[in-house]
């Protein structure tokens, strides 16, 4: 019985192997399709976690370009939202900021969604980076100076330094009124445009007479007529030798450029960037306005010897473009703009006078365009105090907006427009207001109507649109 | 009988033994089928993972130029392992909005990742660029 129980049991053992094995190979196999769905998911989700963290990188940098273009005085609705496809898959972002803090700091937060169409939140993305926008003190209106500390909302603003007492600073010729400025429709809520101080911008002489090709470091030919054939640079212009009296050379509607000695070496520009100056044997270029690695334009001169002209005794007619600092004494009259890469400095201001040209002269009073007064890469210093009331011209006068690059420091003068520039420093009796009388045969009444510097031309695409002072 | 009884459990051995080979050629030929593309599948996986991290990578190297050095490239490849050449990548730009002064400039970049030769993408990744942007 032992026997055939033994035998009897020894009956089935193939079959019974054969199913072990099966089972064995069935949990092998099953381990290998669990690992292949699960390198697939991985892969898939690897994928979609890229695409969703660009797609809330691309919902940043849409919100930016946005903002920018509206200006940051009118941002863009929140929230900011985008469809952007990846690959076969739908993408869309969500952007959304909060209040700007104290100094003017947003937050922006943007989710980056793929496969959008799904639903749901599994491949939802957020990515939040913080945003400097620069909403709050550094508008470059807010250099339009104003003050009257007695006055609620006309507190000096912290980059304005003010000498003299409440009320001797005046806006529109009033004192002590802040609706004067507040109000003003060129004010800080009118969001009129500021005229650029891209000397390389708006006009476009400056730019085809001096802008250099960075490559080549070789001025870039003036071909209007686009035959391929450089033409003539501006019969106009003037390339004067190095001098330091302009008297010698003023002359109407002429273009007057100052260059240093006559020596021709390549361009460094890296090695001179926080230069104001550029050595002797180089030559020199504008400021960098925009904060690119590369200035926006090269003046392209053999020489570039920095050096001071002074202005005298006399009325000149003409916009002047020194590669150096300008110093304006007494009874000089300036019929055009001053542009200087360092300073423009006065002294004696006693009957001195900035008018600036008018790109449409013919045009009536209220379309007329005028240029700015005063571009200076650095500073402008207004050395001493006038004298007379403010409407004679037995004080400094300038008839349009001054830009300087560094700071402004200004004794009792009169300015018909407005101050930019990163520091602003007041003297008592200073003046500034929104309108002027007979210029050109043109007034323009405080409040009236837009005075005529905040007008510009068009400049197509170049048309420049409200803007802080770092966009600036 | 023990002669017969040993030939009558031989033959039983013998049809167990056939049984379970049709058995299992019957169930693991569609297994080892499934098997293999199991395998493929795996390897797929691999490659759209790596494929992802080239068109990444590249994001990565367009942020890093100017704006205006941001445009159109032809396809280049890219090693999975040394020297291979295993993939080929194409960047195609849009500008949605032009630059200007106040740095508005908006453009969208295609990155995408093909295995060399192929005309699939394994990979694609789209994102915008500003100046001075992320």
């Amino acid at each position: 019985m032992t026997t055939k129980r033994a035998k009897r049991s020894d009956d089935g053992f193939a079959f019974i192997a054969a199913l072990l094995v099966m089972l064995v190979l069935a949990i092998l196999i099953m381990a290998i399709l669990t690992m292949a769905m699960s390198a697939r998911l991985l892969a898939g989700s690897r994928q979609e976690y890229t695409q969703a963290l660009y797609l809330a990188e691309a919902g940043i940098n849409a919100t930016m370009s946005e903002w920018r273009w509206r200006g940051a005085e009118n941002p863009p609705e929140m929230p900011y939202e985008g469809e952007l496809a990846n690959g076969s898959a739908a993408g869309a972002y969500h952007v959304v900021w909060g209040v700007p803090d104290a100094g003017g700091v947003v937050t922006l937060v943007s989710r980056g969604i793929v496969n959008a169409d799904l639903g749901g939140t599994v491949y939802n993305l957020g990515r939040t980076v913080q945003v400097d926008l620069d909403t709050d003190g550094d508008w470059a209106w807010n250099h339009v100076y104003y003050s009257d500390s007695d006055q609620p909302g006309m507190e000096d603003p912290p980059y304005a330094d003010v000498k003299g007492g409440a009320g001797e600073v005046e806006i529109d010729g009033e004192v002590g009124d802040p609706e004067d400025f507040l109000d003003h429709p060129n004010g800080p809520s009118g969001g009129v445009m500021l005229p650029s101080p891209m000397w390389d911008v708006w006009h476009e002489w400056v730019r085809e007479d001096l802008s250099c090709d960075p490559e080549t470091k070789e001025l870039i030919p003036r071909d209007p007529d686009g035959d391929g054939v450089p033409d003539p640079r501006w019969p106009d212009q003037a390339t004067l030798p190095a001098v330091t009296d302009v008297a010698a050379y003023a002359d109407t509607d002429r273009h007057m450029y100052w260059y240093g000695s006559s020596e021709t070496t390549p361009l460094d520009h890296t090695a001179h960037a926080a230069d104001s100056h550029a050595a002797n044997d180089e030559n020199f270029f504008m400021p960098d306005w925009y904060g690119y690695d590369n200035p926006d334009a090269y003046v392209c001169n053999t020489s570039n010897k920095p050096f001071t002209v002074t202005f005298r005794d006399g009325d000149y007619y003409g916009n002047y473009f020194v590669h150096g600092d300008i110093d304006v004494k007494s009874r000089a009259h300036i019929y055009g703009t001053l542009i200087a890469t360092g300073n423009v400095t006065f002294y004696g201001v006693e009957k001195c006078s900035i008018t600036p040209e008018v790109a449409n002269p013919g045009a009536p009073c209220d379309e007329r365009v005028y240029y700015p007064a005063i571009i200076a890469g650095a500073d402008v210093l207004v050395r001493d105090q006038g004298v007379g009331d403010d409407d004679s011209r037995e004080r400094l006068r300038v008839s349009g907006v001054v830009w300087a690059g560094n700071s402004y420091t200004g004794q009792a003068s009169n300015v018909e427009a407005c101050v930019v520039s990163p520091s602003v420093r007041l003297g008592g009796n200073y003046l500034t207001r929104y309108g002027i009388f007979n210029i050109d045969g043109c007034d323009y009444s405080p409040g009236d109507s837009p005075p005529p510097w905040f007008r510009e031309p068009d400049r197509g695409e170049m048309q420049p649109r409200p803007r802080t002072w770092k966009e600036l | 009988m023990p002669t017969a009884a040993r030939t009558r459990q031989l033959g039983l051995t013998l049809v167990e033994v056939l049984i379970a080979l049709v058995l299992l050629a019957v169930v693991l030929l569609p297994i080892m089928i499934g098997l293999a593309q199991a395998l493929a599948s795996t390897s797929d996986s691999a490659i759209a993972a790596a494929a992802t991290s080239v068109a990444r990578e590249k994001i990565e190297e367009l942020k890093g130029l100017d704006f205006a050095a941001i445009a159109d490239q032809e396809r280049e490849t890219r090693d999975l392992n040394p020297g291979d050449g295993f993939f080929e990548l194409a960047v195609s730009v849009e500008t949605v909005r032009p630059d200007d002064a106040a740095h508005s400039g908006l453009k969208r970049a295609v990155v995408t990742v093909y295995r060399t030769g192929g005309a699939d993408p394994a990979a694609a990744v789209t994102t915008y660029f500003t100046p001075f942007g992320i």
